[in-house]
């Protein structure tokens, strides 16, 4: 047993050191994901340092044993490990969400070497895993897969498809890891949406069943060789663990989900995690401080909590607030107004500040968990009844994993669902592509019925949201994650389909929505400065489009410019391309996404690179004039 | 134990709804007779014993809700109806025909007394989860029914209602699987297996009840001891046979989906004629 102590001691000290990075990433992107990092360090540093038969040498080599982290936003427990074994420098751990870098705010397995498979999308880990087990059978290779799933993805239905898949094709070369650490964003998991009892859930689904302490070295070690002597069925090791683990003040704290540590708290964990003095010098140096996503993450945190009232729009036309804040306050309002308002939402609440309306109205505020697709079918039945439902997740899943749902069971039936969403663009920039929505407004524009509105800052957002709850049908709304400009005052109007000029010109006309009016905005102010008068429109709506406006604005400037926050196709530049063809034939510029998905990094910077700036709003300007 | 003078009354409605089925799915040249037939007894029990309806006000706000979220067998839910009185039984034979009411899945804005348009798998159970939840929150004692496929119990959606509808609590919501272990491709079992399906359901946090889904007995003790009961939300499991009492569609998988040709309609005709009989002599029809 002397060789299995010191197998043991040797992996709590390398658990150390991982979790050191992991502070260290964090710290220095200012933004990351250190609770559920944490929770899982034993796990993942048992399995990559004494279990899985991996080479950093050859990332690739196809006998290699996989790993899958299902719940991706706890990559900084999964690129420590990879670069402390050699894959990449631990040097470039520190750049963990920088743009142009290898390290994205979720998994890409186009960027990081070892990265097997691409997540942050929770809930799909497992189905990949099957696919991964399958094919690796098929071939005949020995190799095993390792799937690590988050308590609170396994409100996602997808887990229990993987989970009777699994089981069906006798898949013993896969092993599921629950980092059971009872805590998801909203919450305990009991509260948000309770799995128990989870053993029994996952032995009625076939699955050989293990339940240990997950930071119990010797039980980690015990249950995966329990699992590898196990034939003709897969095994899940749930694995209670606690979030923060490690760190005194972020365990058990379901606030450190997704938050950073400044200098102060940065110490004080490195010093528990047993850092030397140079280790801590040199980690304090690599925060990238001082960058906007200092202050907005900052920001970001005061406003997570859930504060007993609301707090007041910034006065005046100053500065720069995520329309998610302005959603969370006008909602309240709306609750105190419209008796059968009710909220739906799936574990994000503190994100899409939905939290405030359960906060003053619970009994009419509905937590789903992290189960976008039973959500959004739910709110078509409450609708039934006469109710007004607010359906809230972020962009890229309500009109993606929901995107049926909203299709056949909201829109088909023309029933009175508001599916009101955050982060929507690239704004959330730092968390990378798995949480930009840049295909959205075209999936929804398509579908039959279905209202798009995006308002451009806290005061459009307020005004169209209470317009929304006037319309009868169903609307999807689209806010942003990061802060962007007040353009409006407080007693603006808006009116659905009705796009508004906020300046005139002669020589071009620009077309913008939502975050991107800002853009337009200073493109035109550029454009002034070289004897350029361009129109700007807010487009908020994006259907129905206001096509007496496009028809008279191109009729004036005859040069079109439209400006968005998601990719060229399907949303404003086809829209006013497609009224534009059938009305009166312009020459147009698109600017947004063009055939590519973004990355993580600040948000001016994304849009310098994507071409989606002032300054590229300008060159197509000219570029249309030559 | 219902009374038997009930239970003989809801036998020949069975009959009369099979017959409809057939009717319906010969006339329209297309439509699911396998999956409506297995859930004849299950649908007639509820919409002629069970369920608080006005066939003369199908908008009554006081009704209790039922979703099809297995909504290919529409036929079944069309002949309940009609033969309740929501609409005329001639209606039956325009399946499926252009301009008809009666969609090959239903469309909730044409035919009086369905509640959902439904036809895509997996989300029914969610969409009553949330008529529920209204019921609940309105205060009303108003339930809701939602009758699932074995199929579409491979949809994880079906798993995510079952977890919010035991979060919830939902005790006015009682859920039916029509488990007649057939689906498009083939068997359940082969294609991919529920079993243990009741132990899925109690590790999801339900009150289970198993019976024979075309014992009407036992569908009324069982739709009773859920309303009787506080521990919802209500899961019956109905073991039922695929194309129920037609002789050549029987646990065939490949009767989820066919048209009825000449034929099989006359053999069908004559299945359930002969049933007719029998119902007759037993004293079922007196």
């Amino acid at each position: 047993m002397t060789g299995r102590a010191e197998i043991i001691a040797k992996l709590e000290q390398q658990a150390l050191t991982i979790r050191r990075d992991i502070l260290t990433m964090v710290h220095a992107a200012q933004s990351g994901h250190p609770g559920g990092s944490l929770s899982a360090a034993d796990i993942v540093t048992a399995l990559y340092f004494h279990f899985m038969r991996v080479d950093p040498d050859d990332p690739d080599w196809p006998d290699r044993d996989r790993f899958v982290l299902s719940k991706g936003h706890a990559c900084p427990v999964w690129y420590s490990c990879l670069a402390e074994k050699g894959f990449f420098p631990v040097e470039e751990l520190v750049t963990l969400r920088e743009i142009d870098g290898r390290l994205q705010g979720h998994p890409d397995m186009k960027k990081t070497p070892g990265v097997d498979v691409t997540t942050g999308s929770l809930g799909q880990g497992l189905s990949v895993g099957v696919g991964m087990a399958l094919g690796l059978k098929v071939d005949g290779r020995d190799a095993r897969v390792y799937v690590i799933l988050g308590d609170g993805e396994l409100n996602e239905g997808q887990v229990w498809e993987a989970a009777m898949a699994g089981a069906k094709f006798g898949l013993d070369n896969l092993t599921a890891i629950v980092d059971y650490n009872n805590l998801q964003l909203d919450g305990h998991c009991h509260e948000v949406m309770p799995i128990e009892p989870l053993v029994d859930k996952w032995r009625a689904f076939n699955w050989q069943v293990l339940e240990i302490d997950g930071h119990d070295v010797a039980a980690i070690l015990g249950a995966i060789e329990a699992a590898q002597g196990t034939l003709g069925r897969p095994t899940v090791i749930i694995a209670h663990t606690v979030k923060g683990k490690g760190v005194s003040y972020m365990e058990g704290e379901c606030d450190w989900h997704g938050r950073a540590p400044d200098d102060e708290q940065y110490s004080q964990a490195m010093a528990e995690l047993g850092a030397d003095a140079g280790e801590l010098a040199s980690g304090l140096a690599s925060a990238r401080k001082g960058s906007p996503d200092h202050a907005v993450q900052q920001a970001t945190v005061e406003s997570l909590v859930p504060s007993s009232g609301i707090q007041a729009l910034t006065p005046g036309r100053a500065g720069p607030a995520p329309t998610r804040d302005a959603y969370g306050e006008v909602l309240v309002e709306l609750g105190e107004e419209i008796p059968n308002l009710v909220v739906l939402e799936a574990d994000i609440a503190k994100s899409t500040r939905t939290c405030h309306f359960a906060a003053r109205f619970p009994e009419r505020f509905f937590q789903f968990g992290v189960a976008e697709a039973d959500m959004m079918a739910a709110a078509a039945g409450l609708a039934t009844t006469g109710q007004i439902p607010f359906a809230s997740t972020y962009a890229v899943f309500g009109s993606m994993r929901a995107c049926e749902q909203a299709r056949t069971f909201i829109a088909y039936p023309e029933l009175n669902v508001k599916i009101a969403v955050s982060h929507g663009g690239i704004t959330p920039a730092n968390d990378g592509v798995t949480h930009q929505a840049t295909e959205d407004l075209g999936i929804m524009r398509t579908i039959p019925g279905m209202t798009v509105v995006m308002p451009a800052d806290a005061y459009a957002t307020k005004a169209l949201v209470r317009a929304a709850a006037a319309h009868t049908g169903p609307v999807y709304l689209r806010f942003t994650r990061d802060a962007v400009p007040i353009i409006y005052g407080p007693d603006e109007t808006f009116e659905i389909g009705k796009g508004k000029v906020l300046r005139q010109g002669d020589d071009v006309s620009l077309i913008a929505i939502g975050d991107m009016l800002g853009v337009a905005l200073e493109a035109a102010e550029r454009l002034a400065a070289s004897g350029v008068s361009a129109e700007v429109i807010d487009m908020h709506t994006l259907k129905p489009i206001d096509r007496a406006l496009v028809v008279q604005t191109a009729a004036k400037t005859r040069r079109v410019v439209t400006v968005e926050d998601h990719q060229i196709q399907g949303g404003l530049g086809s829209a006013v391309a497609e009224v534009l063809g059938e009305e009166l034939p312009t020459k147009m510029r698109r600017i947004g996404l063009r055939n590519t998905f973004a990355e993580s990094g600040r948000y001016d910077l994304l849009l310098a690179k994507y071409g989606m700036d002032a300054g590229a709003v300008a060159a197509a300007v000219r570029d249309l004039m030559d | 134990m219902a009374d038997e003078a009930v239970v003989d009354r809801l036998r020949l409605k069975c009959l009369d709804v099979r017959r409809d089925i057939i009717e319906m799915v010969h006339a329209g040249g297309s439509g699911h007779p396998g999956g409506s037939l297995s859930a004849v007894e299950i649908l007639t029990a509820l919409y002629f014993e069970v369920m608080r309806i006005r066939p003369e006000e199908p908008d009554w706000e006081e009704r209790d809700r039922f979703i099809l979220s297995k909504g290919h067998a529409a036929p079944a839910i069309y002949a309940v109806l009609a033969e309740r009185g929501f609409f005329p039984v001639e209606e039956l034979k325009t399946f499926t025909a252009p301009g008809t009411r009666l969609q090959k899945h239903i469309d909730m804005h044409l035919v009086p007394g369905t509640e959902l348009s439904t036809g895509s798998l997996g989300q029914g159970l969610s969409v009553g989860v949330g008529m529920a939840l209204a019921d609940r929150m309105d205060g009303k004692d108003r339930r809701v029914y939602v009758l699932i496929g074995d199929g579409e119990s491979q949809e994880g959606q079906i798993w995510e209602a079952a977890m919010t509808a035991a979060q919830q609590r939902l005790n006015n919501l009682i859920a039916f699987l029509d488990y007649n272990r057939c689906q498009v491709d083939g068997y359940v079992c082969d294609i991919c297996g529920l079993e243990p399906v009741e132990d899925k359901w109690r590790g999801f946090g339900w009150h289970v009840q198993r019976v024979d889904g075309h014992d009407l007995h036992q569908i009324l003790a069982a739709v009773e001891t859920a309303q009787r009961s506080e521990q919802g939300p209500h899961m019956i499991i109905a073991d039922t046979v695929k194309g129920k009492d037609i002789s050549y569609m029987e646990n065939r998988p490949e009767w989820h989906a066919r048209a009825i040709a000449e034929e099989e309609y006359r053999v069908a005709v004559a299945d359930l004629d002969s049933i007719g009989r029998s119902l007759a002599r037993s004293g079922g029809a007196g």
